[in-house]
């Protein structure tokens, strides 16, 4: 009996040990995903592009339910041993979704492991199709012709001006072209071609946009700003100059409430198109290793803002046809 | 029989395998309320009115949500927040009671700065973690730096005045001129303006306080003046109104207007088109605008950012406490943000997790919020060392932020400080054509005048007793010092000390044989004045043999010193000096004038001969208090005062130039100011010692 009795205690000891070791705790909302993204320093707050790409993660955070993490970095090099601290960290696992939101993260990029990283890494606006990773860049030819015809259709003046971020950027040396020829295309006989800077401080440079904007005006009725956070510069001289009837064109997002005299925007849309990557990413679709996004995508175009519509807006679709196909030239010649 | 209880042993063994087996597979559920072992409280003190309740509590909600989703799960921690509306409170009575609450950790509110002022007051007595996040008179923060409770996410206005000018410089103005309100928060921009504009290059025209009952008319004045830039600093919405409709009737281009934030609480419509301004806001690089704008569907308002922070603050804070074992949040808020690791940003749910996981291991990681780096001053941690502006501007019946600006710490180095610190670099030079012989001195006479009663004065009749003492030590007797001063300190009612006047609360006392001549309450100027120049009592029997020193402290207005409750003009006390030099009762005059506005009083004693004025403030600034003491709860010295003593402790034998560049560079808030050097001596040649020593 007593036998029988200690293997009693002992089933009981079992049972309630059992009992202690196998609690199920609530967890709170905490999908096993997490999309990272690094913005170069300084990018986020741009009212434009990089504040785009934030806010096409968020809403797709809200559709799909990821974790976000967004470390906005004081320097380049300390982005760059963020990033090689978490592949580190990520092992083997496909949990993780890492955006490097900028041609700046090329040398990165390189070091990323070919194995796998492919579908785990996104970068934009590179033309490197070497890259470990998932990339797409916008062509702003077929754009900035639109751009162009819109220019000439709203001055009839025979010269206009350019105004570039930064000079041998290949977006912006697309936008350039794109914008002369849609120009000459118009009746326009040619197009003044200026850059903020060399390097890309040119995209965060508004006061000397300022100061470029109040001599182009001098001369031309239209300047083509492609400078990213400098455009902001252009805005600031039309807002204090209500009086002037000169123009200029909003990039990246919807940026006609800023001024007036903005006729119309280059629009990305590249916050829905990150979003679209992470959703394929979380449904494990298989993406492309490189894209590129012309007009003929429907992923950027020129948008008329709302009051110069009646005037422009179907000059401007009467062009797209010819637009594209003068973009497709362009991409064949360029590459 | 042994096979069978083989048999039965075998099977028990089985039974009891497999009720182990099916223990081990039983679960229970432990929800997440279950999980947590302590719920901690904080208070919420913020106004309800305008529809403000909502744009509170979306961001410390949002901030909660976060942190408990970390705390709740790693550590069985919870923060709940328990609200009060600011407007249905006596300030006084909500944050007494608050702050003697053991059950409340840390405080968030209030929103007004008057009211921060006074709950400052009450949680100082208690040491409760009190979070106005965005409170920003820089007499408050002055007042409790370094007491260890108070947790400001903004810096002080001085740098919104700051911005404010810079941004006038960066639309062309060479000229400003400010309009400001008669309390707490318009007074940091009164006692600032002229200071800054002067360190920036500006030329001021004018500088007006308003009440509620002149704004029009002072506003009017200011523009008629025609400055490039008109800065205007509104408390409230109505005020606000009333401005901008002064605003659009000027047809001329100048001035330009530019208003405090104050005014980016108005709710904008196509009637304030044009209207422009700063206001603290988010950190554009924490991407806390665009995941509020996703979140709720709208651009976040004033305030969102640093009460985000606020919580965050807090939260961690008690994290950090409760980690250490005790209740002290303030010293784990200390340890929080002295973190100087990787920054984290906390404005994800990630980022939140991570920085909670990395206080947990110990790590130590420099946490960022909403509105920027968390990084406060290292020596008093009262603020933090920089905070971000944007410039706004309404433009087709919208806010449209123009750009941000952040007030960084390359210019400012490590003091809340901060704004204290100003490089010095426009200290005055002096040409030496006058070759007057002076014959030799044979004595010294001193006037000190305490022109301010009562006990928030305290700091004037302080450091007249303190200038009073340190020329007995000299030797000078008591019949050569002529002391007015209203004696109400030592036994008033309020002195926790009765009988005792200092100018620290462990220094020694002042108020050891002090024969005062007159109260100031008791004769009026003129009276005083004529008992001089009359020599009434054989009170001042001096001549061309002997020096005089007088040293003024108390109050001064854009009309005139206050003498008690009577103004008097600069050209009165300038004449008063100029009838003893004709009488030549002088051999030579030191007047050391601690007042706001008192460069008016040097002006009007140009060409004096034998006269030297130093002023603790130009003619358009005011001068500043200092040393703050919440035991006597008043201020216990001047700021120019407090560097005239600290001098004369070091070293009584400096030229009168050394003396000058020293409270130059030792007075802060002020430019302190010489008049009629070139009706004097040579300054680098003449000693403050011949006016300390009777011989």
């Amino acid at each position: 009996m007593s036998r029988f009795s200690g293997l009693l205690l002992i089933a009981l000891l079992f049972l309630l040990y059992g009992c202690n070791s196998e609690y199920t705790y609530e967890q709170v909302d905490n999908p096993k995903q997490l999309v990272r993204i690094v913005f170069s320093p300084g990018a986020l707050g741009d009212f434009s592009y990089s504040d785009d790409i934030l806010r096409g993660i968020l809403l797709e955070q809200k559709e799909s339910g990821f974790r976000l993490y967004c470390q906005p970095p004081s320097d380049m090099n300390k982005t760059e041993t963020l990033i090689r601290q978490w592949q580190m960290e990520d092992g083997d696992s496909t949990c993780f979704y890492t955006i490097l939101a900028g041609s700046q993260f090329e040398k990165v990029a390189k070091y990323t492991r070919s194995d796998r990283m492919r579908s785990n890494y996104l970068m934009f606006e590179t033309k490197d199709t070497s890259l470990n990773v998932s990339t797409f860049r916008y062509c702003g030819y077929g754009t900035s012709f639109l751009a162009g015809i819109a220019a000439y259709a709203m001055t009839k003046s025979d010269s206009t001006a350019y105004l570039g971020g930064c000079k041998d950027e290949s977006f912006i040396e697309d936008c350039y072209q794109g914008f002369r020829d849609g120009y000459i295309y118009a009746g326009g006989h040619g197009v003044a071609e200026t850059y903020i800077s060399d390097s890309s401080d040119g995209f965060s440079m508004p006061s000397r946009a300022y100061e470029m904007a109040d001599s182009l005006f001098e001369k031309y009725p239209f300047i083509y700003a492609m400078a990213g956070g400098s455009n902001n510069g252009v805005y600031l001289y039309l807002r204090e100059h209500p009086d002037k009837q000169v123009y200029t064109n909003g990039v990246d997002i919807d940026q006609s409430p800023f001024c007036d005299r903005i006729i119309g925007c280059m629009i990305k849309y590249i916050g829905n198109r990150v979003g679209n990557y992470i959703h394929s990413w979380i449904k494990g679709d298989i993406v492309p290793k490189h894209i590129e996004y012309g007009l003929s995508s429907g992923s950027i175009g020129f948008v008329i803002a709302e009051p110069y519509k009646e005037k422009l807006e179907t000059i401007v679709k009467n062009a797209t046809g010819t637009a594209i196909r003068k973009e497709k030239e362009y991409e064949n010649t360029s590459f | 029989m042994k096979i069978h209880h083989f048999k039965i042993y075998i099977l028990l063994h089985i039974v009891v395998f497999l009720l182990g087996m099916s223990s081990c597979t039983t679960e229970k559920f432990v929800g997440l309320d279950e999980q947590v072992r302590k719920d901690y409280h904080i208070a919420v003190v913020l106004p309800y009115s305008d529809g403000m309740e909502e744009q509170w509590r979306h961001s410390i909600d949002w901030a909660l949500e976060d942190l408990n989703k970390s705390l709740i799960p790693q550590r069985g921690i919870r923060i709940t927040a328990e609200w009060y509306n600011e407007d249905d409170y006596s300030i006084k009575d909500l944050f007494t009671s608050l702050a003697e609450k053991t059950d409340i950790y840390a405080i968030i509110g209030p929103l007004y700065s008057a009211h921060a002022a006074i709950a400052s007051e009450c949680c100082a007595k208690t040491g409760k973690p009190l979070l106005p996040a965005l409170a920003s008179s820089e007499q408050m923060m002055r007042a409790y730096a370094g007491k260890g409770f108070l947790w400001c996410l903004t810096e002080n206005d001085i740098s919104q005045c700051e911005v404010l000018l810079a941004k006038a410089i960066q639309k062309g103005a060479k000229t400003v001129s400010l309009i400001t309100s008669d309390d707490l928060y318009g007074q940091t921009f009164s006692d600032w303006f002229a200071f800054e504009a002067k360190e920036l290059g500006l030329s001021v025209y004018g500088m007006e306080v308003y009440a509620d009952t002149d704004l029009e008319e002072k506003m009017r004045k200011l523009i008629s003046g025609q400055p490039d830039c008109l800065i205007c600093v509104s408390p409230n919405n109505g005020i606000t109104k009333r401005m901008n409709d002064i605003r659009r009737s000027v047809s001329n281009d100048k001035p330009s207007f530019l208003f405090s934030d104050g005014a980016f609480l108005l709710p904008k419509d196509k009637n304030y088109e044009g209207m422009e301004g700063v206001v603290q806001t988010h950190d554009p690089s924490s991407g806390f605008q665009i995941s509020y704008e996703t979140r709720y569907g709208k651009s976040p308002s004033f305030g969102n950012a640093h009460f985000y922070d606020a919580t965050l603050l807090a939260g961690l804070g008690i994290l950090q406490a409760d980690i250490d074992g005790n209740d002290d949040v303030n010293e784990a808020i200390k340890h929080i943000v002295s973190m100087d690791g990787d920054e984290i940003n906390a404005c994800t749910d990630e980022g939140m997790n991570r920085i909670v996981s990395s206080i947990l291991r110990k790590e130590r990681h420099h946490v960022t919020g909403a509105s920027g780096k968390l990084h406060f001053d290292p020596t008093l941690y009262t603020n933090v060392l920089h905070s971000v502006y944007c410039h706004w501007t309404v433009y087709q019946g919208k806010h449209l932020i123009l750009e941000y600006n952040t007030s960084d710490d390359s210019n400012r180095t490590d003091a809340s400080v901060v704004n204290w610190n100003w490089r010095v670099t426009q200290m005055q030079d002096f040409i030496y054509s006058n070759t007057t012989e002076y014959a030799p001195k044979k004595d010294l006479y001193a006037l000190i005048i305490a022109a301010a009663k009562g006990w928030t004065n305290y700091r004037h009749q302080a450091d007249a007793y303190a200038v009073y003492q340190r020329l007995r030590e000299n030797g000078l007797d008591k019949k050569h010092i002529i002391l007015v001063a209203d004696d109400d300190l030592a036994y008033n009612a309020l002195n926790p000390t009765p009988g005792n006047v200092r100018l620290s609360d462990n220094g020694n006392n002042l108020y050891t044989d002090i024969p005062i001549y007159r109260h100031p309450s008791d004769i009026s100027w003129k009276e005083y004045e004529k008992m001089i120049v009359d020599n009434e009592d054989g009170i001042l029997p001096s001549d061309s043999t002997t020096n005089l020193l007088v040293y003024w402290v108390g109050h001064g207005t854009p009309n005139g010193l206050q003498w008690a409750d009577q103004t008097v003009r600069a050209d009165e006390i300038g004449s008063f000096f100029n009838t003893l030099a004709k009488e030549r009762r002088f051999r030579k005059a030191l007047l050391l004038f601690d007042t706001c506005y008192s460069g008016m009083v040097g002006a009007k004693c140009e060409d004096i001969p034998g006269l030297l004025c130093i002023t603790a403030a130009n003619a358009m600034e005011t001068s500043k208090a200092n040393r703050y003491s919440p035991f006597y709860n008043t201020w216990m010295s001047n700021s120019f005062s407090d560097a005239l003593l600290d001098m004369l402790d070091k070293d009584r034998h400096q030229s009168l130039y050394e003396v000058y560049s020293t409270l130059y560079n030792h007075t802060i808030g002020s430019h302190v100011s010489v008049y009629n050097a070139e009706r004097f001596d040579n300054l680098h040649k003449a000693g403050i010692n011949e006016f300390l020593y009777p011989r």
